[in-house]
């Protein structure tokens, strides 16, 4: 009996704190649903993802709508910016099917990408008056004025299971950088950090509980953001076209990325108690929208013929083939050269256009690959989604080598080259990595580049205004625009060289053994 | 051909000049009765310390001095504990030997901040001959040296004196030699060769490197056996050591299918049959290894 | 030693560890302890390459560490004991000399994880769990600076000399005198050992007497594999000014415009990446072989010798690498 109870009154005890604690979970704190994505660049149709040589269809507006249809209970979806460049659908739209697709998925709020500016600000003006949701950019500043633009909100609060959710938005400050500077003419981007703080506090005040920072700025940016936020508790990202499975935190605060291309759909689930009003555990999981598992959903589908049924279908029109699948990413022992086949494809085709004698043409610039065997209209919008056109310009010799030593320290964007060869040592100081630059000429053979000798160069509209901070293209000389539209003339020139053939040849060589330190 | 044998005996005389130094060295040291297989370990501090000295002084010349008293220096350590303290004398070689691999990479790592090998100096100018070419003057020394020490020894009162007070320092000592001084005079001049020796290894390499001696010092004390203690002998053997390593090094290039293990072994066969007394017998000097007066080894 | 000996030598470390470990600010960091081959730091070789990684790891993660230099054979073993009785979560030791020693204590301490630099695989050996076995693929560096000889020679001979004559230095031989042959068949490459002892490591002017009757012979490249013998190499080659290659770590410095490249082992990297494996729970036991594959070996390329190698046989030899790394070219590694 004694026995009975010394061990009766401490299961009792137990038995009586977790009923307790089941109840006050059960009765005071909230489940909040968020959906999120970034970077859908346009791909309102599935993607392809190559993998080990295997093909697969993933993601795609539709694909998110049956997703979205599954979950039983209310959410908020947020998207951190990049809507609508990359497909033609999304361009030749200028990105209007992508904003009414998303007020049909029910979007409540979105951040403003770098992207986002591509087709000009009253572009972007239209969309955010047409689109049902606020567009966020709370570091977007109009030089004129000081204030955010009328056409971005810095900040929206909106309620989900009676509990107050405050979003703000931020954009990447390298824009000057990575876009085309009369795009942003009159535009100013104020430190993330200092905005984003402001901003939480400027919505706590207005009774926002929670706080989530949609950042188009790259998940490395975020998770130095992190360290100095005050009172964001979530960051959803983008930008970077990076996917945390599990999300990262960094001191109280949490950040996701959900990869990119609507391939995806980041799912966190907040617990939040009512009564501490404090957020007390989150899960999440990154959703492959994987074709075979979440086929389109049927009125996006209607919705998308109905209303751009002959775009698409003129998108779909086979123009040559491939004999090879060339991918634009590097893998395996090729992202140490750096070299792509689409890289060699497309510098080689703006050197014969043009007579130059060496192209470039950044790699952050080719955006998708072309499968082997039939290429279609689509496949090259979204290989060359910007309509760059073709610049030609002279280059000192001691120039190119600036560009290439440059291109050897990027981490994101490299140079592909035609006309050249280059060697280089990645480990060794920047600036000190190009080894060799060598030309190959019919007649005289090869020999290595000359400091002070001309060369004719021709690259895209956007690398020849310092774009990826490429600045050297800015001190050449007799620049001159062809017109010739880079993706137009890919077409062409696959309607008459149909099979096209190009592989990884050598003319990038990174002989460096440390990649990996 | 000729160019072929030439090239052999430069190079025979190269590997030599080392063991013929020590050698040599050997021969004073143990004459005198103390025996000296620190010999290894005197060439490696005066390799260094020829290095430390072209290094610091600027010359070559000042180096090779330099080495030379280095092994004077470790050499007399050697005679203190041998004469002076009556240490066995194999003892105080071994240690002089172990002493000298640590203090060399000692310094080496306190000067020249490495434990691998010293910075480049400045070498000797080679003195140029007709037919044979540029040599270095150390060679030409070590042939002076060679003849020096055979008359030093055999034809003058001091080589008397020194070989007396190790065949029986009692004798000398009875006629008023000073055994003590006679000894520490012969293991000094060992060390004075056996320091050229080293500051020669240095000055081929233009570097010290950690442990370079390599075990020369033992092939030099073999090539003193092999040469019954006389330094005509003791440089004859060198020679033959020299020649058998200059044709296994001859053969290794040139693709011969002997194994480079046997000939290498060479030298150290003969030194074998040497001592076993199969080629004429080589008696050391009778006193060698006793420390004099021996009442007071206890 | 007596196991009263081992004993008191034990309590002692132990005793010093207690006394120490409140107050050296290892406190809930990781503690990794490494002991050198001989030669220790400033070797220009093998344990400064070995302390690179370890500082490296130090910089860039919130580690401590400790090393010790130890003079001759019989402090190996204690030194690792020392490490491993004090409550060091990682024991580095750097050398084939540490294989035997570093088993057996691997087997003494099963909680503590141990590292093997150059580990000596022989068959019936078994290595513990929690002993990783750092073994490199010499022969496939070899072959690349091979082929770089062979391409480079104008007198359509080459040289390799190795120090001591053991299987471990013929994987640089095979490798060497394969990768000449890949690129040119008709290419001769001469081949001469310093000794049969350790001395063969250390003969400088042996090395130099045996690359000058090379270089006498015609050869005009030589790779050797021999230690510090390898400067009487260099020496040679300064004197002749004919091309060397070097090996471990980077020689160019020893002879600058004489080395024409160096094989190299990438001791710092499989330094670094084991302590960081470990930091991430990822220590793994077991032989590794290390190759151009894991970049565990390689040639230098940079801006010191970009000036004595033509671009064009870079490309070639990029090409041999890939081959390699894809299995296209098999080495075969003699059976002696």
């Amino acid at each position: 009996m004694k026995y009975l109870r010394r061990i009766a009154v401490p299961v009792f005890a137990a038995g009586l704190f977790l009923a307790a604690y089941g109840y006050y979970w059960n009765r005071y704190v909230v489940e909040l649903d968020v959906v999120y994505t970034s970077d859908g660049h346009g791909h309102v149709f599935p993607s392809m993802m190559y993998k080990d040589g295997k093909k697969t269809a993933i993601g795609g507006m539709s694909a998110l709508g049956n997703f979205l249809g599954r979950l039983k209970r209310d959410y908020l979806l947020a998207d951190s910016g990049d809507i609508f460049q990359g497909t033609p659908e999304g361009i030749l739209t200028e990105g209007r099917i992508v904003v009414e697709l998303m007020d049909l998925l029910g979007y409540d709020v979105m951040a403003v990408g770098n992207h986002d500016f591509d087709m000009g600000r009253e572009t972007l003006e239209e969309l955010s008056g047409l689109a049902g949701f606020p567009m966020l950019g709370a570091n977007i500043i109009d030089a004129g004025t000081g204030l955010n633009p009328g056409y971005i909100k810095d900040a929206f609060i909106t309620e989900l299971n009676g509990v107050k959710v405050g979003f703000t938005g931020i954009l990447t400050q390298d824009m000057k950088f990575i876009t085309m500077g009369e795009n942003i003419e009159g535009l100013e981007f104020a430190d993330p950090l200092e905005t984003a703080n402001e901003s939480a506090a400027r919505l706590r005040k207005k009774g926002a509980e929670i706080i989530i920072l949609l950042s188009h700025q790259g998940a490395e940016k975020d998770m130095q953001l992190a360290e100095g936020l005050e009172g964001v508790d979530i960051v959803l990202g983008g930008h970077t076209h990076l996917k945390f499975d599990e999300p990262k935190k960094v001191r109280r605060v949490l950040i996701c990325e959900p990869g990119c291309h609507f391939q995806y759909a980041g799912h966190l689930k907040i617990y939040y108690s009512i009564i501490e009003r404090k957020i007390m555990s989150y899960s999440n999981r990154v959703v492959p929208l994987l074709a075979s598992r979440y086929p389109g959903k049927k009125e996006i589908d209607e919705f998308i013929s109905e209303s751009f049924g002959e775009l698409t279908a003129r998108m779909n029109e086979v123009i040559g083939a491939s004999d090879v699948l060339m991918l634009h990413r590097t893998y395996g022992e090729d992202s140490k050269n750096g070299e792509l086949a689409l890289g060699n494809w497309q510098t080689d085709m703006m050197r014969e256009l043009t007579g130059c004698d060496f192209a470039f043409q950044n790699s952050g610039g080719i955006r998708a690959a072309i499968p082997d065997g039939d290429i279609r209209v689509r496949d090259v919008w979204e290989l060359s989604p910007f309509g760059n056109t073709l610049v030609k310009m002279v280059l000192k010799g001691s120039q190119v080598r600036r560009l290439l030593e440059q291109s050897a320290s990027a981490k994101q964007s490299r140079l592909q080259v035609s006309g050249l060869k280059m060697i280089y040592n990645s480990s060794l100081p920047e600036g000190r990595r190009v080894l060799n630059i060598i030309i190959k000429d019919e007649e005289a053979g090869l020999s290595e580049i000359e400091d002070e000798k001309e060369y004719t160069v021709v690259t895209n509209s956007f690398l020849a205004e310092g774009g990826d901070g490429y600045s050297v293209f800015s001190e050449g000389t007799e620049i001159e625009d062809t017109g010739l539209i880079l993706r137009d003339e890919e077409i062409k020139y696959i309607k008459g060289n149909s099979p096209i053939h190009a592989r990884i040849e050598g003319r990038m060589i990174n002989v460096s053994l440390d990649e990996d330190w | 051909m000729t160019d072929f044998v030439l090239n052999i005996l430069l190079q025979t005389v190269r590997i030599s000049v080392p063991y013929i130094l020590a050698a040599v060295g050997g021969v004073f040291s143990e004459s005198s009765g103390v025996i000296n297989i620190g010999l290894e370990g005197i060439m490696l501090n005066g390799a260094f310390c020829s290095v430390v000295g072209t290094y610091y002084l600027g010359n070559p010349w000042l180096g090779l001095i330099a080495g030379v008293t280095g092994g004077i220096i470790t050499s007399v350590i050697h005679a203190v504990s041998c004469i002076r303290y009556k240490v066995n004398h194999i003892v105080s070689g071994v240690a002089i030997n172990i002493f000298a691999v640590g203090i060399t990479k000692f310094f080496l790592i306190l000067v020249f901040g490495s434990s691998s090998n010293s910075a480049r100096i400045i070498p000797l100018k080679l003195i140029t001959f007709p037919v044979i070419g540029g040599i270095s003057p150390v060679i030409v020394i070590t042939v002076f040296i060679v003849v020096l020490a055979h008359v030093i020894l055999f034809k003058t009162p001091f080589g008397l004196r020194l070989r007396a007070c190790g065949e029986n320092p009692a004798a000398a000592d009875s006629l008023g030699i000073n055994v003590w001084l006679m000894r520490y005079s012969g293991v000094a001049i060992s060390g004075a060769l056996a320091g050229l020796a080293g500051a020669w290894l240095a000055m081929q390499q233009s570097q010290f490197t950690s442990n370079m001696s390599s075990g020369r010092g033992f092939i030099a004390l073999a090539a003193m056996i092999f040469g019954k203690w006389t330094p005509l002998g003791a440089t004859g053997a060198a020679l033959i050591f020299g020649l058998a390593e200059s044709i296994q090094i001859h053969v290794q290039t040139m693709g011969v299918n002997i194994p480079s293990q046997f000939i290498q072994s060479i030298p150290y066969l003969l030194t074998i049959i040497v001592l076993s007394g199969l080629i004429g017998r080589s008696e050391p000097p009778a006193a060698v290894g006793k420390p004099y007066p021996e009442e007071l080894s206890l | 030693m007596s196991s009263t000996v081992k004993f008191l030598f034990i309590s002692v470390f132990l005793l010093g560890g207690c006394t120490a470990g409140k107050n050296d600010g290892s406190a809930g960091k990781l503690k990794v302890g490494l002991v050198f081959d001989i030669g220790g730091r400033g070797d220009k070789s093998f344990n400064d390459s070995a302390y690179r990684g370890l500082e490296k790891a130090k910089a860039d993660f919130d580690i401590y560490t400790e090393y010790v230099e130890p003079g001759s054979g019989a402090d190996r073993e204690s030194a690792l004991r020392m490490f491993a009785s004090r409550g060091f979560d990682l024991v580095f030791g750097i050398g084939i000399l540490f294989t035997d020693d570093i088993t057996r204590i691997a087997n003494d301490f099963p909680d503590v994880d141990f590292v093997c630099i150059d580990y000596n695989i022989s068959e019936g050996l078994n290595v513990p769990d929690n002993l990783a076995a750092i073994n490199y693929s010499e022969q496939e560096g070899s072959f690349l600076v091979g082929s770089i000889a062979g391409l480079m020679t104008k007198t359509g001979t080459v040289g390799f000399i190795g120090g001591m004559d053991i299987p471990l230095i013929h994987k640089f031989e095979t490798g060497f005198v394969q990768g000449v042959k890949e690129v040119n068949p008709g290419c001769r490459v001469l081949v001469a050992y310093a000794g049969v002892t350790g001395e063969a490591f250390k003969n400088p002017a042996k090395g130099k007497e045996l690359a000058l009757s090379q270089y006498h012979s015609g050869a005009d490249i030589i790779y050797h594999a021999s230690g510090s013998t390898g400067l009487g190499v260099f020496e040679a080659a300064r004197e002749k000014d004919m091309l060397a290659i070097g090996v471990d770590s980077d020689q160019y410095h020893e002879a600058p415009g004489n080395i024409l490249t160096s094989m190299i082992k990438r001791v710092d990297v499989s330094v670094y990446h084991i302590i960081r494996n470990k930091m991430t729970g990822q220590f793994e036991g077991g032989i590794k072989q290390l190759g151009l594959k894991d970049n565990g070996v390689g040639y230098i390329y940079d801006e010191n010798n970009r000036f004595l190698i033509s671009p064009d046989i870079i490309s070639r030899v990029e090409e041999l690498k890939r081959k390699i790394i894809d299995g296209e070219i098999e080495i075969q590694l003699e059976e002696k």
